[in-house]
């Protein structure tokens, strides 16, 4: 009978720390799944490989954390990609094109937003009909043909620091950096953990929650921009049909700790949950594990962090 | 008489609490028991340990003479043990008969079908044999906290429950309610079922108790005869030294008119609501539950919009659209309930206590975590708050240090206006008179308080002045040498005065 209090500890240790156990484990579990895994190269391949993710997460750890969901990221960065590339290709201007696919990324969350926040609607309902006019009007923006070669901005991605660290690795920890500098030492920080914890406390207690919602918003907008430059740096181009990296943001963040109901989370439990996925995706791939199998193996991961969230939080909050 | 229930030797520990420390209890059949203690005594714990709710590290728990192993609510109720909680949780769009059988005991036809014919009836004569008078198909929402408590213990009993536990059954009823309430207590105990309440207000423990159990700290204190002890020997035995629960009068002169409200309606809850409330002044608010008071408060607070009224502060009339605009001014409220909008339970205290201040702790929008540690060790000390540590969750707090920490928080923000509702429900006697204590010391260094309270001697112990609500409306406002607990019943029930205020009006 001892064991229930223990348990409850150990729930909060999980919620803090598990998932770096977890990544640790998983790199044990890849470097005897194969020899080739445990090279600087590969190390460093896996990480750029899911840099985007990463930096896309931590907008998705800040919206978790303050309750709220975003579904249609992965399709804003899309049509802020398509933004980026159409701009610098009639343009010619690096600088234009950043700033077009920023402000884009920027407008199309801050409606996703204004939608939840000020006319109150449930964010996944929203969000996934959001989704759905992204993608159109990513389409639409170049009559539906991809934008091939953009060399100009390629140097955002392509480059080594030092001749070794890929450059993405040196945005995503400058992203998560900010990301955790803004939660933990910011007042905007601590309303969206209020928010998230306690909708109703937080407005009480004369933070403006609407506000608040929609400034969380506006952030990701900046997250989703980055995203969608450095992604049109990596793919040297602007592709209508690119890849939706919404789910691959929420299981980084899901699996690093931050709690689906809002009120918990670190960045740096997002960082670890997107290496997670990461690895378990580079491992397969160098098992020859067929895409199909893979597809199955996100899910259940998806499922399982969801899960151990549901009960490790249950654990903690009842006392 | 047999003991219907024995507790030997529980323990429950706690991450950095011992809630229950070696406890022993002996109930005897058919008697009323009183659980009393102060908040973090134990006794919901030690209820819920025997109701299957929590899981004891260390025991032994006898019932009916036999040694019992409770692993879940379910456990309990096959049993014979049924808990009444504190805060109710009915399945409002259900009707009655459908709360009552709510889970697996629907009467059924052949293959599974529920026969509502049967169900209907049989709750009504459930009802009948206990001289209740309610629909069974009438819908929960709506029906008084009074009355989904009787609907409540009505399931209980019909699950033969022999031994039924109320978690502080009356704080949130009116006084006729409790009667009510002790009445029917009064039949279950003819009927030999054991009850126990677990409660603070040692008025209830004279009038309905047999026998009264004084926990302290999670451990045993004793049991006694309520016949045979004194209120001073139970206050003692409860906090373990003498306390003088005396209200302070004022020993001061109050201030000019802070605050004027004027025909404040908010339809069908406030109607035409006008006071005034002067600096460094205690004013009261009494009525029965559902008089309009909350909902007259709120209004004041932001968290609802009159449909008509003025709020004029300092001579200023202000325009309270949401909480912001009313903290911003000053006016400041502890609601009713510190779970559902005073607390997030899942963050620290530290956060819960610096949340509003937040904005004038920081610049640029930077954190100033010294000036911020500052004040909540100031708080602390000042609040005397029981916890491990400042980073401990508010859900792992008793009631009485979460209410503490509500009024930390709006103690930082230097309140001119504290709005106070109900701010001593489920809090035990130290605790309590803690907070009077506190509250003459705030008026006295010049806030003005509105005290929200259903609890009569607390209202007029602590009150320089009682505003009484009846059906939305202010029937009369006493001063404090016209105090007295029939005046305020009557104006809290009087019609006459409710026809008299609207012939005047129209």
């Amino acid at each position: 009978m001892k064991k229930k209090s223990n348990i409850s500890a150990l729930a909060m240790f999980y919620t803090n720390y598990g998932v770096f156990f977890i990544l640790l484990l998983v790199i044990i579990g890849a470097s005897f799944c194969s020899d080739k895994f445990l090279t600087v190269n590969n190390l460093l391949g896996v990480i750029n490989q899911n840099c985007l993710t990463a930096i896309m997460a931590c907008g998705m750890t800040m919206l978790l954390i303050s309750a709220n969901m975003d579904l249609a990221c992965g399709q804003a960065m899309v049509m802020a990609n398509v933004m980026c590339a159409l701009v610098l290709t009639t343009t010619g201007n690096v600088l234009l094109a950043i700033a077009a696919a920023i402000l884009t990324a920027v407008i199309a969350e801050t409606a996703n937003g204004y939608i939840i926040s000020y006319l109150g609607l449930n964010g996944f309902i929203a969000t996934l009909a959001m989704k759905f006019v992204f993608e159109g009007i990513g389409y639409l923006l170049v009559g539906g043909t991809p934008i091939y070669g953009t060399p100009k901005i390629t140097f955002l991605a392509q480059t080594q620091i030092l001749g070794v660290i890929p450059i993405l690795i040196v945005f995503m920890l400058i992203c998560a950096v900010v990301t955790h500098f803004v939660l933990t030492r910011t007042s905007f920080g601590r309303y969206i953990y209020a928010i998230g914890g306690n909708k109703e406390a937080a407005q009480s207690a004369g933070i403006n929650v609407k506000m608040m919602v929609l400034l969380n918003f506006v952030v990701m907008g900046v997250f989703v921009g980055i995203t969608a430059v450095l992604y049109t740096a990596r793919a040297n181009s602007g592709q209508p049909a690119g890849s939706d990296l919404t789910f691959d943001a929420i299981i980084a963040t899901v699996l690093g700790g931050t709690s689906m109901a809002g009120g918990a989370g670190m960045v740096a439990g997002t960082i670890a949950g997107a290496l997670v996925v990461g690895i378990i995706n580079n491992i397969m791939n160098l098992a020859g594990v067929s895409v199909y199998y893979q597809s199955i193996v996100k899910g259940v991961i998806i499922f399982l962090a969801i899960l151990l969230d549901k009960k490790t939080r249950d654990t903690i909050m009842k006392v | 008489m047999d003991n219907i229930l024995v507790m030997n030797h529980i323990t429950k520990t706690y991450p950095g609490v011992k809630a229950l420390d070696d406890v022993s209890i002996e109930v005897k059949k058919g008697e009323v028991h009183a659980l009393m203690g102060e908040n973090g005594a134990g006794k919901s714990t030690l209820m819920k340990v025997l109701s299957g709710i929590h899981m004891a590290d260390e025991g032994q728990v006898i019932f009916e003479g036999k040694e019992v192993v409770i692993h879940s609510p379910a456990d309990a109720l096959k049993m014979g043990v049924s808990m009444i909680f504190q805060e109710l949780s009915p399945l409002l769009d259900l009707t009655i008969a459908e709360n009552i059988f709510a889970g697996v005991r629907f009467p059924r036809k052949r293959k599974g079908i529920v026969d509502w014919n049967k169900a209907y009836e049989k709750c009504g004569e459930l009802f009948e044999k206990w001289g209740l008078d309610y629909d069974p198909k009438r819908k929960m929402r709506g029906l008084s906290i009074a009355d989904t408590q009787m609907i409540e213990i009505v399931k209980a009993i019909s699950f033969d429950s022999k031994l039924i536990i109320m978690d502080e059954p009356s704080s949130a009823l009116t006084e006729k309610e409790v009667e009510k309430l002790f009445g029917f207590i009064r039949t279950l105990k003819e009927n030999g079922i054991t009850v126990i309440i677990i409660t603070h207000k040692l008025d209830e423990v004279f009038a309905i108790t047999d026998t009264v159990t004084v926990l302290r700290d999670g451990k045993y204190i004793g049991t006694k005869a309520t016949k045979e002890i004194t209120r001073e020997e139970m206050i003692r035995m409860m906090v373990g030294r003498e306390v003088r629960s005396e209200y302070e009068a004022p020993d001061y002169e109050f201030g000019p008119t802070v605050l004027k409200v004027d025909g404040l309606t908010l339809a069908p809850m406030v109607n035409h609501v006008d006071f005034e409330l002067r600096r460094g002044e205690i004013l009261g608010f009494s009525g029965i539950v559902g008089a309009g008071r909350t909902e007259a408060m709120r209004c004041i607070f932001g968290l609802d919009r009159p449909k008509e009224g003025n709020i004029v502060l300092n001579g200023v009339h202000l325009t309270i659209k949401t909480p912001r605009d009313a903290i911003k001014n000053g006016i400041m409220m502890i609601t009713e309930d510190r779970k559902f909008d005073g607390l997030v339970l899942c963050r620290s205290i530290y956060e819960n206590i610096v949340l509003p201040s937040t904005y004038r702790n920081s610049r640029h929008g930077l954190l100033d975590s010294k000036k911020e540690k500052q004040i909540v060790d100031e708080m602390f000390d000042y609040l005397r708050i029981k916890a491990p540590s400042d980073q401990t969750l508010a859900n792992q707090l008793s009631g009485g240090n979460q209410q503490k920490v509500i009024i930390a928080k709006w103690l930082t923000m230097n309140p001119s206006i504290l709005i106070m509702d109900e701010p001593t429900r489920g809090i035990d006697v130290l605790a309590k008179s803690e907070i009077y204590k506190l509250m003459r010391k705030l008026a006295r260094e010049g806030v003005s308080i509105i005290l929200v309270s259903s609890d009569m001697e607390e209202l007029l112990g602590v009150s320089d002045r009682i505003a009484v609500m009846c059906q939305g409306r202010i029937t009369g406002i006493l001063d404090r040498t016209e105090f007295s607990q029939e005046k305020i019943m009557e104006y809290a029930t009087d019609e006459q005065q409710l026809i008299h205020r609207a012939q005047n009006t129209a």
